[in-house]
């Protein structure tokens, strides 16, 4: 893949502006329009229209909007899908789940926390001007995270396997940064602030933090208190697995009390084990699933099932899935030889994609990309 | 107008919306329509309003790109008795604009591309649903890019990002003032230093060789 092809594919990247925001720069538009005097023409007491139909823009997003909608309203749920049971039945669930995290070990500020995660996601192949191929994606994830956040740590992907071919080393080790006090990445102790009344912790959750609004093409989806809170439980669990007993037990007592919930009796993990989830759906497009042991109600996994199909992906495809495999508390994290550093996406969860910027080592750095130590400065924006 | 590569121009959406004032003539045509009827003007903006907020986005965020968006037609509508009309398409005249409107924040660009490298969270990327159905291997790389282009000397970034729109050389040459030949000497040298920043670095392809870790 070439830089321009990296470049383009960046600039796809970015967000359909919502008809919203370029309804405000218009209206500044046709306002200077409107005191301004035709050099020639539009002289006084003649009413000015604009010549071209207002249609324009907004009529292409209607349609666009419309034809989304369609594809929304043919939304199934797949066969053996969810049940939705009176809401306690899930409520309940999370309560034991709550319960049960109360016996895991708390380990201490200078130790690491090792996690073994498998992880499942759709990645898409060929170029980004075609329509995508997918290939079901399977990876295991090795984390060595500071307990306290002030010591470097590791993260790296030993082998993962896309359309059947398996590579092997994935992503050489990486440091996760020390970073005790810098938002980007929470440590261990970092959770350890969080509130531990389930009610403070929902209002915590449900806070606005700053993450761009979801969107579905050019339909901005404003995610309300409820998507936010559950999206915010699920980027905790999946980015970190294992999190403090105090806030577990807070989390999933606060998960109860996010209306929407359902309960999916039967589902089987990234790793491959059978467990009981509880789940919700932001947007109508993705279901985001809590998934735990069926006799323990230990918290196993996360997962993300696509409740929309398109651009090659069907109803009910996993997009997105997290378990953990093993978790252990040592003393020490590897040494790291991978270039840039671990960065989760905090607005969000996403497993198999994380930040590798700011290189600090490499050949490559030479140039004036590494310019600026990537953990000096205060983050931007 | 000959080296535009399509396939770059705007997004998939905003493909539809270029069309729609295209019954009523060029660019340079509406542009002179509007210097005696004001009011045409918004049709400039229905044209290329989209590109040019998503050219915004990706230098300065997307919030900063709905006031920039603005400013650049209000330039643009202050200017339009002096645009050549020669030139039937405008948008190396609204790239122009906005570039040097970006230009006053500089700063903020560099610092918006070192927090997204720095936080793999990309503020101006979709972060659901239909974007993201399309990831593709490369997203892994957006954090090294955008390190790469925090390095970039503001001149090179400009060309680099004003073709990476969809801009010609010849158009990139008019949008900033500047001869053909720096174009092309700009864009070398940026496109080797990005080269060099993702120099076989991709996390989400195969090394050919296990790499040592």
């Amino acid at each position: 893949m070439d830089e321009m092809t990296v470049l383009r594919e960046f600039r796809a990247a970015v967000r359909a502006p919502a008809a919203e925001r370029l309804a405000a720069a218009r209206a500044a538009v046709l306002a200077a329009a409107a005191s301004s005097p035709g050099q020639q023409a539009g002289g006084p007491g003649r009413p000015r229209r604009p010549a071209w139909p207002r249609l324009g823009v907004y009529g292409a997003i209607a349609t666009v909007l419309a034809a989304v909608l369609l594809i929304s309203a043919t939304l199934i749920f797949t066969g053996g899908g969810p049940v939705t049971p009176p809401a306690s039945a899930a409520s309940r669930v999370l309560q034991r789940a709550a319960a049960a995290e109360l016996s895991q070990p708390v380990p201490r500020g200078r130790q690491f926390l090792y996690t073994e995660t498998a992880f499942v996601l759709q990645v898409a192949t060929g170029s980004s001007r075609t329509a995508p191929r997918w290939e079901t994606g399977t990876a295991l994830q090795q984390m060595w995270q500071s307990v306290s956040g002030s010591r470097p740590g590791a993260f790296g992907i030993p082998h993962c396997q896309v359309g059947g071919q398996r590579r092997s080393p994935c992503q050489p080790l990486i440091r996760i940064p020390a970073h005790a006090g810098q938002p980007g990445i929470s440590s261990y102790a970092d959770l350890q602030k969080l509130p531990t009344s389930s009610q403070a912790l929902l209002s915590y959750l449900e806070k606005p933090n700053g993450c761009p609004p979801a969107s579905i093409g050019n339909r901005t989806v404003q995610f309300g208190r409820a998507d936010r809170a559950w999206n915010q439980i699920a980027t905790i669990l999946g980015n970190n697995m294992v999190i403090p007993p105090r806030l577990g037990q807070a989390l999933f007592r606060a998960a109860a009390q996010i209306p929407g919930v359902i309960l999916l009796p039967n589902v089987v993990d990234a790793a491959g084990h059978r467990g009981i989830a509880v789940a919700r759906t932001a947007s109508g497009v993705l279901r985001t699933e809590l998934i735990f042991a069926p006799r323990s109600y230990r918290f196993t996994g996360v997962q993300d099932v696509l409740l929309k199909a398109g651009q090659g992906l069907r109803v009910g495809a996993v997009w997105a899935a997290s378990a953990l495999v093993r978790a252990k508390v040592v003393t020490r994290a590897p040494a790291t030889s991978g270039r840039g550093q671990y960065a989760p996406s905090q607005c969000g969860y996403l497993p198999g994609v994380y930040g590798v910027g700011s290189a600090s080592t490499g050949a490559a750095a030479s140039s004036s990309s590494s310019s600026s130590g990537p953990a000096s400065s205060a983050p931007g924006g | 107008m000959s080296d535009v590569s399509p396939e770059a121009v705007g997004q998939p959406i905003a493909a539809p919306v270029y069309g729609t004032g295209g019954s009523v003539g060029d660019d340079a045509e509406l542009i002179g329509r509007s210097v005696a009827a004001p009011a045409c003007f918004a049709g400039l903006f229905d044209r290329h309003a989209r590109a040019i907020h998503g050219y915004i986005t990706r230098r300065l965020g997307p919030d900063a790109a709905d006031d920039l968006l603005a400013q650049t037609f209000l330039v643009a509508f202050g200017l339009r008795g002096r645009y050549d009309t020669t030139r039937a398409d405008a948008r190396p005249w609204l790239y122009g604009i906005a570039t040097r409107l970006i230009g006053r924040h500089r700063r903020d660009e560099v610092r918006f591309y070192r927090a997204i490298a720095r936080s793999g969270v990309d503020p101006a990327a979709e972060p659901l649903a239909d974007q993201v159905l399309r990831r593709v291997a490369a997203q892994a790389l957006h954090g090294q890019l955008a390190a790469a282009l925090a390095g970039l000397s503001r001149a090179d970034r400009d060309v680099l990002l004003l073709v990476t729109d969809g801009l010609g050389y010849t158009e990139t040459a008019q949008a900033l003032g500047i001869p053909v030949g720096t174009v092309a000497s700009r864009l070398a040298r940026a496109r080797k230093k990005v080269r060099q920043a993702l120099g076989g670095t991709n996390p989400a392809e195969p090394q050919e060789e296990p790499a040592s870790g």
